[in-house]
This record gives structure tokens, sequence and C-alpha cells, in this order.
């Protein structure tokens, strides 16, 4: 389920390279890891 | 199912669900060493009953905290307990979006790829050893932290990232004094795991056929039973700043993934 691949080689599941997929996870994950390592960085100005 | 599967399963969730490991990290690495295990409706129905074990050791651990939130909830004012339970509310915002739209798509990423879960769990060692040596501080959990916590807790669906650890880890790291940091890793992810649960049953078609209803009942003590240990076990830790023993443990785990994935 996770890999969105199919058991049978012969069948090709479209919604692995979907915008959802390549984009927008990928671009989530990244920018969440931004904001987790500016939010440390900058801790001294919120204090 | 037998019995000893699901004691050891309840026991793997219980310390796994608190300790800063990463469980779905080692699960990656398990299916990679010991070829993919098929996910049926028995083995949901299991995972479902070994979380409310897990949900509810933290519950009988944090008992007096969570009381205490509840009662000051049905006063309709604002107190330190109201405010808490809103920073909670915010934190589960990213988690619960992207449990609910997108946790398919970012499991993907990272499915069968032992590179990138290692380099997680090396990133998941970093980050606890960063948290055990900075300047220990006394701040509360301000609204701003609550939500870059929620966003780590929600990037902590990758597999190789410990929820717990990381979300602790950055608490300390932003300041906040070790014990309320932990206090409000566990308590964040309760209303998360009761939502995941509920998604679940809504999902199940029933209960399986087949379960042994001894045999998840023996999951859940043991998932129930370890993970008040653990739960206790890593709030000492972080106290004690011992974050770093499980960083080394972290970084030679990440590290043979990665050589395992790489060659």
């Amino acid at each position: 389920m996770a890999g969105g691949g199919s058991d049978d080689p012969s069948y090709f599941n479209e919604a692995i390279f979907n915008f959802r997929r390549i984009r927008l996870a990928p671009s989530l994950v990244l920018i969440g890891f931004g904001v987790a390592m500016y939010s440390i960085l900058t801790k001294e100005k919120n204090t | 199912m037998n019995f000893v599967e699901a004691i050891v399963l309840g026991i793997i969730q219980g310390l796994t669900e608190f300790l800063p490991i990463s469980s779905s990290g080692h699960l990656e690495i398990g299916k990679a060493l010991f070829g993919n295990e098929d996910l049926g409706q028995e083995s949901l129905f299991l995972t479902l009953v070994l979380h409310f074990g897990t949900a509810l050791s933290t519950i009988v651990v944090f008992r007096k905290e969570i009381g205490e939130i509840i009662k000051d909830l049905f006063q309709f004012s604002i107190n330190e307990n109201t405010l808490f339970s809103f920073k909670v509310i915010i934190s589960m915002i990213p988690a619960a979006l992207v449990g609910l739209f997108l946790q398919d798509a970012i499991e993907a990423l990272f499915s069968k790829n032992l590179i990138l879960v290692g380099a997680m769990l090396i990133l998941t060692a970093l980050i606890l050893y960063l948290a055990d040596r900075s300047k220990k501080t006394e701040k509360n959990v301000s609204f701003s932290n609550a939500f870059v916590l929620g966003i780590v807790q929600a990037v902590a669906i990758l597999p190789g990232i410990s929820r717990s650890g990381s979300t602790i880890a950055t608490a300390v790291l932003l300041g906040i004094d070790t014990e309320k940091a932990a206090r409000f890793s566990f308590i964040m992810v309760l209303p998360l795991i009761m939502g995941s649960i509920a998604k679940t049953i809504l999902n199940l078609e029933g209960v399986p056929q087949q379960t042994d209803s001894v045999a998840l009942f023996l999951g859940f003590i043991a998932a129930f039973l370890s993970g008040i240990f653990a739960c206790q076990w890593m709030i000492a830790i972080v106290k004690k700043s011992k974050l770093k023993y499980f960083s080394y443990y972290c970084i030679i785990v990440g590290s043979l993934t990665l050589a395992y994935g790489l060659f």
C-alpha cells in the first residue's frame, strides 16, 4: 500500500508519479525541516 | 498469531512508542531484511489494539496532569491548563492534516528506501545528541513552540525519525524545560492516536473472523505494561540528559542501514 505499486508487473499505477507524491509531499517534508531548523536557530530572539 | 508473538509485538510497541529509536524506521529495516510482511485485516486490528494499550499507558503515567486539564476545561475560564489544551490543539494541526491527506504519499517516499531511512536515523541521532548537550533552561511551551513541535511531529511520520525523540529534543533545543518537554510530547500525541484509532475502526469491516481474542488481550496487556515502564524511563532519561546513549544507538543502526542500502 505504501509503495503504491502493484504485484502484477503488467499493471502500471499512474498515481505513483502524481503531483501529490512527487511534488507536494517531498516539498512539505523539506519545509517542515526548514521551519524546525529556523525556529531552533532563532530561539534566542523569541525569549 | 500465537500468544508469544502477540506478547513480543506488544512489548516492542510499548518500548518503541516512547523510547527515541523510531519504530517505523526499524519496521522498514525489518521488512527489507526479512521480506515484506502482508498487512491484512488481522494485523491492522492488532496494531490498533496495541496502540490503544500504549495510549492507555500514557494516560496512566500522566493521570494527575490529564485529570487537572479536564477539570480545568470544565471551569470555562482561561487558566494554565486550558492554555495547555489550546497548545495541544495547535500542535495537532500539522500531523492531523498530514495523517488525513498525505501519510501514504510521505511513507511512499521512504518505502523500501534504506538509504533515506538510514539518513533519517542519523538525523535523529544528531538531534538527540544536540539536545543532550544544549544548555538547560526553564521555559514553558509557548503557542509558537507548540506549532513548531506540531510540524516536527508531522515530519516524524518519516520512517527513521523518532516521534518522541524529535519532538522532545526540538523542545529542549527551543529552550523548554526537559520535564515539560517530555510531558508535552507525550500528551500532544494522545488525541492524534485516539483519532487514528477511530479512523481505523471506521475503515475496518468488523472484527476479523480469525482474530484470537486471548492473544489480542495478551498483546494489549504487554503493550500497556511495557508502555508504562518505557514512558517513565524516557522521562528519567530526558531529565538526566542521557539521550546521547540513544543517539549512539541510532547512529550505529543508521550507518549500518545506510551501508546496507548503498552496497
